[in-house]
């Protein structure tokens, strides 16, 4: 269970025109935590990865994914 | 620094009790300075005026504390606990070794349990801070 997701938060958030400021007050996190979840570091709860979804009007699977299987 | 004025407290206030630590147990070391008691007092004044300081801050920005107490910084304020408790446990037998073979006042360890159960929280937290894992 130690395998690293695959986020495309970045990519949907400056689609959406959003800073890490913007959407992190949007969702009520630091900009710090949407910094580190977009460059992997940071896993975030289901209840956050469904903020963020519903903030960019994705779905948690856009946002983010498992690797694919060697 | 965060921008955040509750997360900027608690860097100031963290960094503030790390750094009272160390220059107490520098000034013990090479025996300038305050007594050991005193610097207890002051390390535990300081760290209850930042309490203070820290609840009329959490009251005054209730926003800009829900986004510095997010589950990003709750999972390093949950480590900096954990590690907390086991530097204070670590501590305590070292104390309890120094008390039992006179090397220690009884009193003076006492005392010192404090400071360290304070600061040893903080210090993981401002390392969580330095290596991006927290704000």
């Amino acid at each position: 269970m130690s395998a690293k997701l695959i986020v495309h938060l970045k990519a949907h958030r400056t689609e959406a025109g959003l800073t890490q400021a913007d959407l992190a007050e949007a969702v009520g996190v630091s900009r710090k935590t949407i910094n580190t979840i977009e460059n992997g570091v940071f896993t975030p709860s289901t209840y956050l990865a469904l903020c963020l979804a519903d903030e960019l009007e994705v779905s948690v699977h856009d946002l983010f994914a498992l690797p694919e299987d060697d | 620094m965060s921008s955040n004025p509750v997360a900027r407290l608690r860097l100031i206030g963290s960094a503030t009790m790390v750094l009272l630590v160390l220059a107490a147990v520098g000034a013990s070391i090479a025996s300038i300075g305050p007594s050991g008691l005193t610097w207890a007092w002051v390390i535990g004044g300081t760290a209850i005026a930042y309490a203070v300081l820290s609840a009329i801050m959490h009251l005054r920005h209730p926003e800009a504390a829900e986004a510095a107490w997010d589950e990003q910084n709750t999972t390093a304020h949950r480590d900096a606990l954990i590690f907390g408790f086991w530097a204070t446990l670590v501590t305590f037998l070292i104390f309890l070794a120094l008390v039992l073979t006179d090397r220690m006042d009884a009193r003076m360890a006492f005392f010192w349990l404090g400071p360290v159960l304070g600061a040893a929280p903080s210090a993981h937290y401002l390392a969580s801070i330095f290596r991006g894992r927290a704000e």
